[in-house]
């Protein structure tokens, strides 16, 4: 069964298409991907066959682009993706700390999530906010200059 | 010491809402696209930018002149802005895509209108959302006030810029790495020759590749004029720099020197030192690829001549300062781990030596390297460096790896001959610089003396 | 041309040639893995880094795959640097690469055991854990042993620009990338085949192949696919006179470097099927083996029958120019009879790949090169013939294993008085004959074929026919000369000189001239944008 977005989205696609020449739908692949992952929570096969019959590749083309880039999910993540940087920058104003902390207190591994599925926790390279850190990415939301206190905070917010 | 300047961020320091095209107009936004489209020809704008000493901002640091001048006339051509700001220790990018994002849509237009351009796109990090989001925003103002779209200001230039997402790998900031991944392909970078974006770009066809910050001061030159331009900074750095400090340092930012200013002042008298004045141990002073600097090698001024001589580069000016509590193993084991998460996997050297490379380090950190190690290590940077298709393989591949090894080599024997992670008193960490040299003109291209080597241990 | 120097030595070489090309046509080879003369240029191995001046007396690195040659060029390949970078490419795709040499299909053909031999080291450095990807079965054809695969993407670039396919990809990233199919679309395109060709490893292998004997073992024998009329070259790897695989030979005029997958694996079918090994004659409503001395007796009778002017003769588009070509001597001599036809196969589709590789709609191999032999394009005035009562005899040439009749075919040839028919297999052209003679399948011939654009291209025997079956050319001349005939030379090459001066557009050539790689006919019958 084909997946369809629905008639928003399908206008947001059709808004992405429009940026390019008309013979070069390709490169409208990584937005629709985006898309996608917001339209069906990850990226499935099938979102990627859906994807290619809107630019008019092969699947595995697509999947090439799906695979590579490290924001597009394979599998489901929680409500809350969580994801903290751990490159040199913040590792040196204490991101293992914050790590540490997180992975305590929601008792998940980096890369794991919670059998509740609200939270998923990872770790990402760096997010050019080096002069703020340690610093994590809750969805699309930026938290700067953690500290254990800020991080209760925050996970208080989320409720 | 040199002084600061706000020719860049003057603007976004004391307005928050520079975003919003009205209050950035009421500023003077956007009169110099008008000056520029309506006195001047596009021959002009291109002697002006060459005039001006401008040199890349986004780490290469080529003159934009010169490579403006590159660019083939085999309509049509394309330009293309990078935003794709990954690399550590660099986040001055985002300071203007957030802060002024007008000002570097002007330099667009500007450099759009000296190249006869006519399509744009101005690629970001994917996870800079809110920035992609304000930025779609901010070029549909600039549209609906006339800058934008067709016969621009009555004076038959057409023009779209659009946003374009990157998905979070490091390798879309490679030139090439970018233009792929805006043709939807995996952003593999392409063989230079012949694949020089100016020769043979997007779709094939002449294509600029500019840094948002290099934008951003294009709209300067063009304002303030060459000549006023280039009396900031000196004839090898002209213009503003927008060094980012991070790390061991009490007051981290971004602040807008000239490339006058030492290592030494910024760390110390710019931001302020080091959080309880301990020691330095060392600086990586252009984001996380540029050759490590010890302290002793700190008294150089910022620009990237300067920085080239010794050995190391300018590159984004993002200045991470490490002091005495850090391990160097430790810190070169997370730059090995970020080269070989954001290997792309194209060609040999890179794909297989980097994750060696790591593999190595880590076992050194958790007690487990070997006396051959070192060597090893310093072999497999010689089999990789200058033998991969893109530049990824030597930075952030190569240079960490080995000026971080040659310079502290006591602490990585402590390490393999303890058989833990040891963190030796700073003077003891590193060698004196008359105990390795640097083989122009690559940066990076460290050798250990012999003697220096005998010294240490063997 | 180009004057180019290479490692000290002049060499003249044609200009804008690639490098690696030049180099290697005049004896120096440049190691490489990614770079295939029939895919652009990739450049990701960087196994073929050379240096280059690029200013007087300094020296620079390039990648030989992605260079055009240019006059006053000079190269070096065995520097310290260029030495030193193979052998750190070898190590480099050793790290992870299993130590399968002893169970893996490409050994003895393999170019990281050739290069590894010649540039790499003889004890790995490496003491951190192997990468074990499991392997991965593509399609009907190829598996994918991932650990061996050097991600070099010969395979990726086949589909996306020979087949125009694109069933592969690469996922993943760094290290850890794979090659690929897409969830539910296998790797099944018409010329899959061919990755396992290209694939300078031993990643990707057909299923046919798999574990079969080490390739040191076959004798090779150059010949032609008979699968259809774009005679592909190929080359059989025999062995105890069974075929064990078919890979394409290098013909940038007909097949570059491609085949079907039709042609590589469809020789199962020929050597699988049940073939005749004596002849036949019919006894009431049965066919009986016969011995030859009686099958040629029955032939001799039935077709001189009335004085022969009756008698017609049909050759096949499977079979060579020789037999045709002798079959209308026959006609002509023997039978003094103008009754000739061509028993044509009816045509399919014509499959174009993304690249303009052909795999022909007509199944038979040498239908333009029989009906300029025969001087008939068809059977239409045989049948016409037999219909209007002046054709009662026939002497028809099949070979096809999988020839179906249709109901006319069928009615007209039941009206004949004497079939005489020359096959392989119990045909269903066998099932109405008076007397039937065991003739060769193409893997036993010697002689020539014409392909659809009029290239003639040469056919080897592989092996001897098979029990009392005898080779088709040497049955009609016999079958001639027992009608009374001077046939002339019995042997393939001779017959073809006679076919030089006697057929149109052949003039001019012969054995030495059509060589390993065919020549082009010219005039009627052949192709006029040929030229020469």
């Amino acid at each position: 069964m084909a997946l369809e977005f629905s008639p928003e989205a399908r206008k947001r696609a059709d808004e992405i298409l429009s940026r390019y020449p008309q013979d070069r739908k390709k490169s409208a692949v990584v937005p629709l991907l985006h898309l996608a992952q917001e339209e069906w929570g990850y990226v499935t096969p099938e979102a990627m066959v859906c994807v290619a019959d809107m630019i008019g590749c092969s699947p595995v083309k697509v999947a090439e682009i799906a695979t590579f880039y490290p924001m597009y999910n394979k599998q489901p993540v929680g409500k809350y993706e969580i994801h903290v940087c751990h490159t040199l920058p913040c590792a040196l104003t204490g991101c293992a700390e914050v790590l540490g902390y997180l992975s305590e207190k929601l008792g998940l591994q980096p890369g794991e999530t919670g059998e509740d599925k609200r939270f998923t926790l990872k770790k990402i390279e760096c997010l050019a906010a080096c002069d703020r850190g340690p610093v994590m990415l809750v969805n699309k939301t930026l938290y700067t200059n953690l500290t254990p206190e800020k991080i209760d905070d925050i996970l208080k917010s989320l409720e | 010491m040199a002084a600061p300047i706000s020719v860049l961020t003057k603007e976004l320091r004391e307005n928050p809402r520079l975003a919003d095209i009205d209050v950035y107009i009421a500023q003077g936004g956007y009169k110099t696209v008008e000056k520029v489209l309506k006195s001047m020809t596009p021959e002009d704008i291109v002697n002006e930018v060459k005039n001006s000493g401008l040199k890349g901002r986004g780490g290469a640091g080529f003159a934009t002149g010169m490579k403006w001048g590159l660019c083939a006339e085999r309509f049509p051509l394309y330009l293309c802005v990078n935003g794709d700001e990954s690399e550590p220790g660099s986040f001055k990018d985002r300071l203007l895509l957030e802060g002024n994002p007008h000002r570097v849509i002007e330099g667009m237009i500007i450099t759009c209108f000296a190249l006869k351009i006519n399509l744009g796109y101005l690629y970001m990090r994917g996870e800079f959302f809110q920035i992609i989001d304000q930025m779609e925003a901010c070029l549909k103002q600039t549209k609906a006030h006339g800058f934008l779209g067709k016969d621009i200001l009555g004076t038959g230039f057409d023009l779209e810029l659009y946003p374009q997402a990157g998905a979070g790998a490091y390798i879309c900031g490679e030139e090439t790495g970018l233009i792929e991944s805006l043709e939807g392909n995996r952003p593999y970078p392409r063989l230079k020759p012949p694949f020089f974006p100016a020769a043979i770009g997007l779709w094939g066809q002449p294509t600029i590749v500019n840094n948002v910050e290099t934008m951003a001061q294009v709209e300067r030159i063009l304002d303030m004029g060459a000549e006023a331009y280039k009396q900031i900074g000196s004839a090898d750095s002209t213009g503003p720099r927008l060094f980012g400090m991070c790390g061991h340092v009490k007051k981290p930012g971004i602040y807008e020197y000239d490339s006058t200013v030492t290592i030494r002042e910024l760390i110390y008298d710019v931001a302020g030192g080091i959080p309880g004045d301990r020691k330095l141990k060392g600086v990586i002073p252009g984001g996380i690829s540029a050759p490590i600097l010890t302290p002793l090698e700190i008294d150089v001024p910022a620009e990237f001549g300067a920085m080239g001589k010794i050995g190391t580069m300018g590159g984004t000016g993002g200045m991470i300062v490490m002091d005495e509590t850090t391990s160097i193993v430790d810190a070169l084991l997370n730059a090995s781990s970020f080269a070989r998460h954001e290997s792309c996997g194209q060609c040999t050297p890179c794909r297989e030596g980097v994750p060696w490379m790591n593999d190595i380090l880590r076992r050194i950190k958790e007690g487990k390297g070997r006396s051959e190690d070192l060597e090893l290590l310093l072999d497999i940077c010689v089999q990789i460096h200058g033998r991969t298709v893109c530049v990824f393989g030597q930075a952030p591949g190569v240079w960490p790896v080995r000026t971080m090894i040659v310079k502290y080599w006591p602490e990585f024997k402590a390490c393999i001959d303890q058989k833990r992670l040891v963190v030796l008193p700073v003077d003891e960490s590193y060698l004196k610089p008359d105990q390795y040299e640097f083989v122009p003109p690559v940066p990076g291209n460290f050798r250990l003396k012999p003697e220096a080597v005998a010294a240490a241990g063997g | 041309m180009a004057t180019i120097t290479i490692d000290d030595k002049e060499y003249t070489v044609p200009d804008g040639k690639n490098l690696v090309d030049a180099a290697a046509e005049v004896g120096v080879d440049i190691p490489h893995f990614c770079y295939h003369p029939g895919l652009r240029p990739d450049g990701n191995c960087r196994m073929c880094l050379a240096e280059m001046e690029i200013r007087p007396g300094q020296y620079g690195l390039i990648t030989s795959c992605n260079t055009r040659v240019k006059d006053g060029m000079k190269i070096k390949t065995d520097t310290p640097q260029a030495l030193s970078n193979r052998k750190g490419v070898m190590e480099f795709f050793l790290l992870n690469h299993p130590l399968d040499c002893p169970w893996c299909d490409q050994a003895g053909e393999c170019r990281l055991q050739d290069y590894s031999f010649a540039h790499g080291r003889s004890e790995s450095r490496f003491v951190e854990t192997k990468r074990v990807p499991p392997k991965k079965d593509l399609g009907s054809h190829i598996v994918l042993f991932t650990t061996r695969c050097i991600l070099c993407q010969r395979c990726t670039r086949f589909c996306d620009d020979i087949a125009g396919t694109s069933e592969l990809g690469i996922v993943q990233m760094g290290s850890k990338s794979e090659i690929s199919t897409f969830p539910g679309r296998p790797l099944d395109n018409k010329m899959s085949g061919n990755v396992a060709d290209i694939c300078p490893v031993g990643a990707l292998v057909t299923k046919d192949f798999l574990y079969k004997p080490r390739i040191w073992h076959y004798e090779k024998v150059d010949t032609l696919c008979t699968g259809c009329s774009s005679g592909c070259n190929i080359t059989l790897e025999v062995m105890g006179q069974k075929i064990y695989r078919i890979r394409p030979r290098t013909n940038l005029e007909v097949n570059q470097y491609w085949m079907c997958d039709d042609g590589r694996f469809g020789y199962h079918a020929w050597q699988d099927v049940d073939r005749l090994k004596t002849p036949l004659k019919r006894v009431g409503d049965k066919l009986e083996p016969t011995t030859w001395p009686e099958a040629v007796r029955i032939a001799v009778e039935g077709l001189s029958a009335e004085g022969g002017s009756q008698t017609a003769v049909a050759g096949s588009p499977m079979a060579t120019n020789e037999e045709n070509y002798l079959l209308r001597k026959l006609a002509h001599l023997a039978l003094k009879t103008s009754h000739i036809g061509l028993h044509r196969k009816p045509a399919g589709e014509t499959w174009v790949s993304k690249s303009g590789f052909r795999i022909e709609g007509d199944k038979s191999p040498n239908a333009r090169g029989a009906a300029a032999m025969l001087g008939a394009e068809d059977m239409q005035t045989v049948f016409d013939g037999i219909e209007t009562g002046t054709v009662k005899r026939l002497y028809l040439l099949g070979g096809d294993i999988e020839r179906a009749l249709s109901e006319t075919e069928r009615a007209t040839l039941g009206k004949l008085d004497f079939l005489l028919v020359q096959d392989v297999s119990r045909s269903e052209l066998v099932a109405l004959a008076h007397v039937v003679l065991p003739g060769a399948i193409a893997f036993e011939k010697n002689g020539t074929m014409t392909h659809v654009g009029g290239r003639v291209q040469r056919l080897a025997a592989a092996f001897p026919q098979p029990g009392g079956a005898r080779m088709d050319s040497d049955i009609i001349h016999y079958i001639g000369r027992q009608l009374g005939a001077d046939m002339g030379a019995s042997d393939p090459q001779t017959i073809f000189d006679e076919i030089a001066g006697q057929i149109e557009g052949y003039a001019g050539l012969n054995y030495e001239t059509i060589g390993k790689s065919g020549a082009m006919t010219r005039g009627a019958g052949s192709s006029e944008a040929a030229g020469g």
